[in-house]
């Protein structure tokens, strides 16, 4: 495995004080944090960022790393010496209980269960803990539902789910897989996996909630006549009876063909009249005659 | 590969106190805390009929991720989730007009 420099991770010098330390990791949280930045890879930065301070922020971790890794560079090839046992004297931060186990086999080798001594423990039954991940769906798999393939990361191993999608998700939403979270231990249960649904950003339709959301083009005798026009739904195109006298701006509700559910969502399409580009003379003509006639 | 069946979490399937824990990596005093600071809303009477939404659990999720990475105390939590809702629903309403 790798050697992971956190000095260069944190963007510190290796003389840091402990408040250096602690102050470049709040700025960067603050920048990379995922939940609220909109820096690409933040999940990835922040991770590394985690891992790095849980180690230098501590100032047991940062004694044993500093003895052990003097003769390393970041990338160099890596594997921990042979006597290596690090014994954490106490159960320093919140943050350590809590963490979500997402560190690098790195830090796992020198910190992790198993450096701890975990192995002396293991007629201990534990059940695995519950993970969360975030998928991508299009607004057209959360309207039909359907089998998806998935690749979860979660820093040391990948692995690819095929799941099914629910008709009728909505951003947002989690959904949860029994089972498919960290393994248990000794017979202890299976974790279980939540997967925090985004619904992408589409071309024609926007979605809140279970309601779609459409701006649509008429036509200025369209508006003004009334009659059959096309409307563009998920489920396909509807014939609809526009109105006679119509204006741009006006909304309509198609009633239960948003996103299906109990109860289904509605679509709101918004008119918009479009002129259309005047090409010949006798095109021109017709607008000088509504001109004249229909200005007064 | 088998299909995997997977379980909406919505007004149909609640998360009791005990799931929504394991579900953030949190005890229950975090979620007991949430509550008292009108972050999230339990539906049920007592603690131990207790049940979660999915906006319960969007919300406890970003909020312990805040308290534990950044530092920030909950009344600051509960400020910061309000204001990152209204920048959502801004988000939502200017692609409307789009």
């Amino acid at each position: 495995m790798e050697f992971k420099d956190y000095y260069q991770t944190l963007g510190v010098s290796k003389t840091a004080t402990p408040e250096e330390i602690k102050k470049q990791y709040r700025r960067l949280a603050r920048k990379y944090h995922p939940d609220v930045s909109k820096e690409k890879n933040a999940e990835e930065k922040f991770k590394e960022m985690k891992e790095a301070y849980d180690v230098l922020g501590d100032a047991e971790k940062r004694k044993a790393y500093d003895q052990m890794g003097s003769n390393y560079q970041g990338g160099d090839s890596f594997t921990p010496p042979p006597d290596w046992q690090y014994q954490q004297a106490h159960q320093a931060r919140g943050q350590q209980h809590h963490g979500q186990a997402d560190f690098s086999d790195f830090f796992e080798s020198l910190f992790g269960q198993h450096a701890r001594g975990a192995r002396h423990q293991q007629n201990f039954q534990q059940d695995g803990e519950d993970q969360h991940s975030k998928i991508n769906i299009t607004l057209e798999e959360a309207f039909r539902g359907g089998a998806r393939r998935v690749t979860l990361s979660s820093g040391k191993n990948k692995r690819e789910l095929n799941i099914k999608i629910p008709a009728g998700i909505a951003d947002g939403q989690s959904i949860r897989l029994n089972g498919q979270g960290s393994p248990g231990f000794n017979g202890g249960k299976n974790g279980d996996l939540y997967l925090e649904i985004h619904i992408e950003k589409h071309a024609q339709f926007s979605v809140d909630k279970k309601d779609i959301y459409l701006n649509l083009h008429v036509m200025p005798w369209d508006a003004a006549l009334g009659g059959k026009i096309e409307v563009p739904t998920l489920g396909g195109n509807i014939a609809f009876t526009l109105p006679a006298n119509s204006q741009t701006g006006q909304k309509i509700r198609l009633k239960g063909r948003g996103l299906p559910g109990n109860p289904a969502g509605d679509q709101y399409v918004t008119l918009a009249i479009y002129n259309p580009e005047i090409k010949t003379e006798e095109q021109k003509k017709l607008f000088e005659e509504m001109k004249s006639r229909m200005s007064s | 590969m088998k299909n995997i069946s997977v379980t909406i979490i919505d007004n149909d399937h609640l998360l009791s106190l005990e799931e929504i824990c394991r579900a953030i990596h949190a005890d229950d005093d975090l979620i007991i805390q949430l509550i008292e600071y009108h972050v999230i809303q339990p539906k049920g009477s007592s603690k131990k009929n207790w049940q979660f939404d999915d906006l319960a659990l969007k919300r406890a999720r970003l909020a312990r991720n805040f308290y534990y990475d950044l530092e920030v105390n909950l009344a600051g939590v509960a400020l910061l989730i309000d204001m990152l809702e209204k920048i959502e629903e801004l988000e939502t309403h200017i692609s409307h007009l789009k």
